[in-house]
């Protein structure tokens, strides 16, 4: 163990100008856009991270802001690298309703399914209720730099969240339907749609409508 | 020996190319052949024992803006060095960067304290200082330099060795004209940039990828369900077809001698003429097809070595690998043509009999998908095409060849099968037939390994004692690369025998080929021939496929092994001990 702990050390003195695992952060905002619907929602979908090739810190930020009333998941995790093609994350997660605040764990697989679809699921945990959520993405090329891109996202909850307007069971599906432009791979600007439909007591009781809603925004990183 | 002022500032590449165009010497039709150069003379070209180099920063323009190279001597290319075998070589490097630099001498074989590498055969050139290379030249034919520290090699810290055989001895081929034709990738990105963009997002570069449109060719081609499952393994896999090269023209500017293709580097020669052109591929990240359309070149020599002379149309040259070719033209101007293997771009440059002509270039290829072959799933011609009958004949033989009656001892090693490892050959073949993605059935002659015949007789060298199998491994969605699924930071150094005769198999399980490049001893390439083994420095692994060569273990000390790709390298490296 400890020959193979100094030859380890010894390999990475080796090489010291060209590491081939920098240190590196990255700023993804896959969707920042305005929504044609009542109260002109902006939207956003942030996905941040600094790290390596195994280890990450990943800040994800996700919500809209309608008629001066703010609503957001934001979490902050450690991310592992755990099989060539699916990380392990876990941490905690803060959602936002107007005042609300309300603060969840979080245990989350994210990677690249076959059929190159992009997934991360969501397990969230709190002392009141678990919630679990589901979000998949596809890049379809029509041409080298139109791109569209189907997504869908679900969510479901073992009970009752009031402060966030959720109810219990299958809660909320969200699909939309983008088209992007890539000017340059760090830079598209997109129009699309958007479906959102809210069920159970999150469409009954915390009136969650089915609405269908034209997009347009810009998808950029750095 | 003409001492260059310190700094050349290459305003444009106009001026680069009167400083670095092999500057043709009207000729010298003095009867004396197989001694005759064209590469020229004045600070590009140096001769003699003793040489000074200086590395610094030069400001040079390839794309329209200007951006800094590492230089030799003010020059990018650095000069070409030419030595003589047998003689004792004494080069002076002197570091002007502000960051450490050092000289590795492509595929010779010298003193382990001499080969240039950082951290495995000397300190590096710390910034300031001066390191002295001594050694004797051991060897003939065409060879290369480059910095083997950090990314400067991308940066333009690269040139051509010619290497003229003992005094009184001839190579086994006739020419009249010599020129050397190196091939290199510019970016104005810095390297770091580039590297980073992969590790972020590593299709980055690629502008060839399958479209929506493609499926639905392929479903009017054959149907919904026979399209959908000529796609599923792919899918299945995360993998794409057209993953052919990880950087491309889109941020590369491929040169020729240092120039790009609308400088358009000349070669002149008089009808008749026998000319000798050496193809270095310097490149960083880029395999080009070269060909030369309207000639046939007689490939005469590989990686520097003598080989039974073949004629073909066109040739693969994997970074760090050197072709000399023999072509005889006729009246008019050719053009010297050398295209990405993704096709994203290439460089041209003329061969022709007066100056101010430029060669008419051909039209690039449509860049081609790799096939199931590529991923390690059978032979290359499975794609339902066969080849051409001869080529079936050789594979018979090869086959034959390749599967020894008494295989000797393989070597265990230590395989990390984990995050870094996407994919495994399933049926990884010999597939020295196979001229690689891009160049099947293309109507041309296309040279491939199996073509290649050691020029000299190899059947008294000794059977190896022992055989070592590694894979080439790689995660394409996270670019992670490495050997055996451990990369070269967790790696322990291999460990040769001094006085062994050891076989070496790569197994490829990447879709990606690989020029694997062993420092300080040959590589015996097995083509087909045991009388003939190919002396090579850097043999190109195809994806999915298999390789073996033999190495005779006649080096002490410390050396380096690794792939060639710059940014495949830092991962896919092994230190070897030879003990
Ligand atoms: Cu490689």
């Amino acid at each position: 163990m400890k020959k193979i702990l100094i030859s380890t050390m010894l390999a990475a003195s080796l090489f010291a100008e060209m590491n081939d695992d920098p240190l590196r952060a990255t700023l993804l905002a896959d969707r920042l856009e305005w929504q044609a619907t009542d109260g002109d929602p902006v939207a956003w979908d942030v996905a941040a991270y600094a790290g390596y090739d195994i280890d990450k810190l990943y800040f994800y930020s996700e919500g809209s802001t309608q008629s001066d009333e703010t609503e957001s998941e934001n979490e902050l995790l450690y991310s592992r690298a755990v099989t060539p093609f699916w990380d392990l994350q876990g941490g905690l997660e803060m959602d936002t309703a107007g005042s609300e605040r309300k603060y969840w764990g979080i245990l989350a697989i994210q990677g690249l399914a076959p059929y190159f679809i992009d997934t991360r699921i969501r397990l969230k945990i709190s002392d009141e209720a678990v919630g679990v959520n589901f979000d998949f993405e596809y890049e379809a090329l029509l041409t080298q730099r139109l791109i569209l891109t189907p997504r869908i996202e679900m969510e479901a909850y073992s009970a009752d969240v009031p402060e966030l307007g959720i109810g219990s069971g299958f809660s909320s599906l969200a699909m939309g339907l983008r088209l992007r432009y890539e000017i340059v791979r760090e830079f598209a600007p997109y129009v699309g749609v958007e479906y959102v439909n809210g069920f159970g007591d999150t469409k009954k009781v915390y009136g969650m409508k089915e609405d269908a809603r034209f997009v347009a925004g810009v998808r950029f990183w750095f | 020996m003409p001492k260059m002022t310190r700094r050349t500032f290459l305003q444009s590449a106009a001026v680069a190319a009167l400083l670095y165009g092999a500057s043709p010497s009207v000729s010298r039709a003095d009867g004396r052949r197989n001694q005759t150069d064209s590469f020229g003379k004045g600070p590009s070209v140096l001769k003699g024992n003793e040489f000074h180099l200086t590395i610094d920063r030069t400001v040079v323009n390839f794309t329209g803006k200007p951006a800094i190279a590492t230089t030799v001597n003010g020059m990018m290319p650095g000069p070409t060095l030419v030595w003589r075998e047998g003689e004792e070589v004494t080069i002076h490097v002197t570091n002007r960067l502000d960051v450490s630099t050092s000289i590795h001498w492509h595929g010779i074989i010298l003193p382990p304290e001499m080969d240039g590498v950082p951290d495995i055969s000397f300190d590096g050139i710390a910034p300031g200082e001066t390191f002295t290379y001594r050694f004797t030249v051991r060897q003939h034919g065409t060879y290369w330099y480059h910095s083997h520290s950090g990314f400067q090699e991308q940066t333009g810290l690269h040139g051509a060795l010619v290497i003229l055989p003992k005094k009184g001895e001839t190579e086994p081929f006739e020419y009249d004209r010599d020129y050397v034709v190196s091939l290199s990738d510019w970016s104005d990105e810095k390297p770091e940039s580039i590297y980073r963009k992969l590790k972020i997002q590593s299709d980055y570069y690629n502008f060839n990828q399958r479209t929506v449109g493609d499926f639905f060719h392929e479903v009017a081609e054959k149907g919904f369900v026979e399209a959908f499952k000529a796609r599923k393994m792919w899918n299945e896999m995360r993998m794409s077809d057209r993953d052919l090269s990880d950087v491309t023209a889109y941020t590369y500017t491929f040169l020729m001698n240092g120039r790009n293709d609308r400088d358009d580097w000349h070669a002149l020669f008089r009808p008749g003429e026998k000319v000798r052109l050496r193809f270095i591929n310097q490149s960083a990240m880029t395999i080009f097809d070269v060909r030369i359309p309207g000639l046939k070149m007689r490939v005469v020599a590989a990686d520097g070595n003598p080989v039974q002379p073949v004629d073909v149309d066109e040739f693969r040259i994997a970074v760090a690998e050197s072709y000399d070719v023999i072509v005889e033209p006729e009246e008019g101007a050719y053009c010297l043509f050398a295209q990405s293997i993704d096709r994203s771009g290439f460089v041209g440059g003329t061969l022709c009999t007066e100056r101010g002509v430029r060669a008419k270039r051909p039209p690039m290829d449509k860049p081609q998908p790799l096939t199931m072959a590529d991923m390690g799933m059978g032979d290359w011609k499975s794609d339902g095409r066969m080849g051409h009958e001869t080529m079936a004949m050789d594979h018979t033989k090869m086959k034959m060849a390749m599967t020894p009656e008494n295989p000797w001892p393989v070597t265990p090693l230590p395989m990390r099968k984990g995050v870094g490892w996407t994919m495994t050959a399933m049926d990884p073949r010999y597939r020295l037939d196979d001229p690689g993605v891009g160049l099947r059935h293309n109507g041309r002659r296309v040279l491939t390994y199996a073509d290649l015949r050691n020029y000299y007789c190899t059947a008294d060298d000794p059977q190896p004692d022992r055989e070592i199998v590694l894979h080439l491994t790689g995660n394409m969605e996270r670019y992670i690369w490495s050997i055996n699924g451990i990369k070269y930071a967790d790696a322990e150094p291999l460990c040769f025998h001094y006085g062994e005769r050891l076989r070496v198999t790569f197994v490829n399980d990447t879709m990606m080929p690989h020029p694997m490049h062993l420092h300080g001893m040959w590589s015996d390439l097995e083509t087909g021939d045991d009388a003939r083994l190919v002396r090579k420095h850097t043999v190109l692994v195809q994806p999915g496929a298999k390789i073996s060569y033999r190495v005779t273990v006649d080096a002490r000390g410390s050396w380096a092994y690794h792939c060639h790709m710059l940014y495949h390298m830092l991962g896919m490296f092994r230190k070897v001990e030879v003990v």
